[in-house]
């Protein structure tokens, strides 16, 4: 296929407003990529300008233009020019989608999808040439223009206005700045929507655009340390994921256990004997905390220092550490069969049953007033006395019954 | 407000911590390779209630015959307050210890 075949078929299927057609066309992956590739040897970004631009309607010679250089490229795996071109493929198109309505959005995510396996190929390329990456950034400024041209579309009647690509091209920003470790700017492109009235609410979307964007969500928070609004986030995120991804599930279920841990509510064991990764992140700190053994969880902690913090999850581990003290406590007070008040050497010697071999007994009462202060005991300290003093009306609540609190 | 459960050995793992988040900034941006963690992008757009992930998982793992409630998935009664024998049983050994302390010198 030649160049002018290609901007035929591009014409046919832009008159019949067939967007899946004019993916099809556009993408680099696609069986028409080999004709287009032997039919057009040795071409170069000069040969093709000189030869094509102003010969189709714009932005179509572009498109069409990238586009082959793009196939060119990749069949040289030349990631890094492959990526330029897709990028300029892209932004041509963009100026062609915000003259029109919400027929050409499958055309876009297949652009938007393709733009950034290309970069990503691209930032590995760069890598091992020892170069600084730049293609993934650039990536996300791209899919942030076509954010902003989906948010701004004031002409299309509201049926078919851009505005029903909002939350799909944010959930791909979003990832992009994730990727980028850029998460500092999702603020930016959330309150885009926020301050944008006309936007409709988020319930009336594709349930997949739904559940990703609430993940994100759900991940900001857990990085704002807001825990309510995670878990609620999150939890909407679990309940709605799609059968066909269990991956996703595990991805929401990976935030999600940890947020439910510290309101003391744990992963039933037939969940994570489906997914062994989760297994292998929570499942120690689950039954050393049944067990009521300290020692146990902190061991834990160390050998599994690397991931919770590559995740973001170790602070909130570290906070879980305040459950696992307290269910000593807890047990220590059954096993003396609920008294009102506790000597301080019991709990002393319940944290020594726990592995604390060598705490001292000022530090066995520095973490009692802790699960005080934090409500996992309701009573207080009487420190002349070395006694602690319980309430009389469940002194060791459910921990359920314990709200999550924010950044505490 | 002070935390008083920042015990020396929190105070050690925060230290630790903080090393190697300096180690991990002076490599190159490896972060941006790792394809692994990313969450997918799904492969259809519309679905009803029973074929969520967990709708499906309740079904399958014969919860009620379908019905049941995402509240299958947590496990919120292991606080409950049943006593544990081995637990009291060490516990009585480590108080003992602790009331004859000249015992525990001489042997």
């Amino acid at each position: 296929m030649k160049l002018e075949n290609l901007a035929n078929h591009i014409n046919v299927a832009l008159k019949s407003a067939n967007a899946p057609k004019l993916a099809t066309l556009l993408s680099y992956q696609d069986v028409h990529k080999d004709g287009l590739f032997v039919n057009n040897p040795g071409a170069s970004r000069n040969s093709l300008t000189s030869r094509y631009a102003g010969k189709l309607a714009s932005p179509w010679d572009e498109v069409c233009i990238a586009h082959l250089l793009v196939i060119i490229h990749t069949k040289d795996d030349n990631y890094e020019e492959a990526y330029k071109e897709e990028a300029q493929l892209v932004n041509a198109f963009l100026r062609y989608f915000t003259t029109q309505t919400r027929w050409l959005l499958p055309t876009l995510w297949l652009l938007l999808a393709e733009l950034r396996v290309l970069a990503h190929q691209g930032d590995v390329a760069l890598y091992s040439q020892g170069k600084a990456t730049s293609c993934c950034e650039d990536a996300a400024r791209i899919c942030n223009k076509a954010f902003t041209l989906c948010v701004t579309d004031r002409t299309s009647a509201p049926a078919e206005s851009r505005k029903w690509g909002v939350y799909r091209s944010v959930n791909i920003v979003l990832k992009c700045y994730f990727k980028v470790n850029r998460t500092n700017l999702s603020k930016n492109v959330i309150r885009a929507i926020e301050a944008n009235p006309d936007i409709p609410p988020l319930e009336k979307f594709e349930r997949s655009a739904q559940v990703t964007y609430r993940y994100y969500q759900g991940l900001l928070a857990l990085l704002d340390e807001n825990y309510i609004k995670a878990e609620a986030e999150l939890t909407f995120a679990c309940e709605n994921c799609h059968w066909s991804s269990p991956r996703n599930q595990e991805r929401i279920l990976t935030f999600l256990i940890p947020l439910r841990m510290m309101k003391g509510s744990f992963p039933a064991a037939s969940v994570l004997a489906r997914f062994p990764a989760l297994e292998d992140l929570y499942g120690r700190f689950i039954s050393n905390i049944k067990q009521g053994n300290v020692v146990g969880f902190d061991q834990a902690l160390v050998d599994l220092e690397a991931r919770l913090v590559q995740l973001n999850i170790w602070l909130m581990i570290v906070k879980v550490r305040e459950i696992a003290v307290s269910r000593v406590f807890k047990k220590c007070w059954l096993a003396l069969q609920k008294p009102s008040r506790v000597p301080i050497p019991a709990f002393h010697a319940a944290l020594k049953v726990a592995g604390e071999k060598d705490m001292q007994v000022a530090e066995a009462e520095c973490l009692v007033a802790n699960s005080i202060f934090k409500g996992y005991i309701k009573g207080y300290i009487s420190h002349d006395t070395q006694l602690v003093v319980l309430s009389k009306l469940d002194p060791f609540p459910k921990l359920g019954a314990r709200a999550l609190r924010n950044g505490l | 407000m002070a935390d008083s459960s920042a015990t020396a050995k929190d105070v050690s793992m925060d230290d630790k911590n903080a090393e190697k988040k300096a180690e991990e900034s002076q490599q190159p941006q490896l972060g941006v390779l790792e394809e692994d963690d990313e969450f997918e992008e799904f492969a259809v757009q519309e679905w009803k209630d029973e074929e969520t992930d967990v709708a499906k998982y309740l079904e399958q793992s014969g919860a009620t015959g379908g019905g049941g409630a995402p509240s299958h998935l947590w496990e919120d009664s292991w606080d409950d307050d049943d006593v544990e024998e081995d637990f009291s049983v060490q516990l009585r050994e480590e108080l003992a210890k602790a009331a004859k302390p000249e015992d525990a010198m001489v042997s």
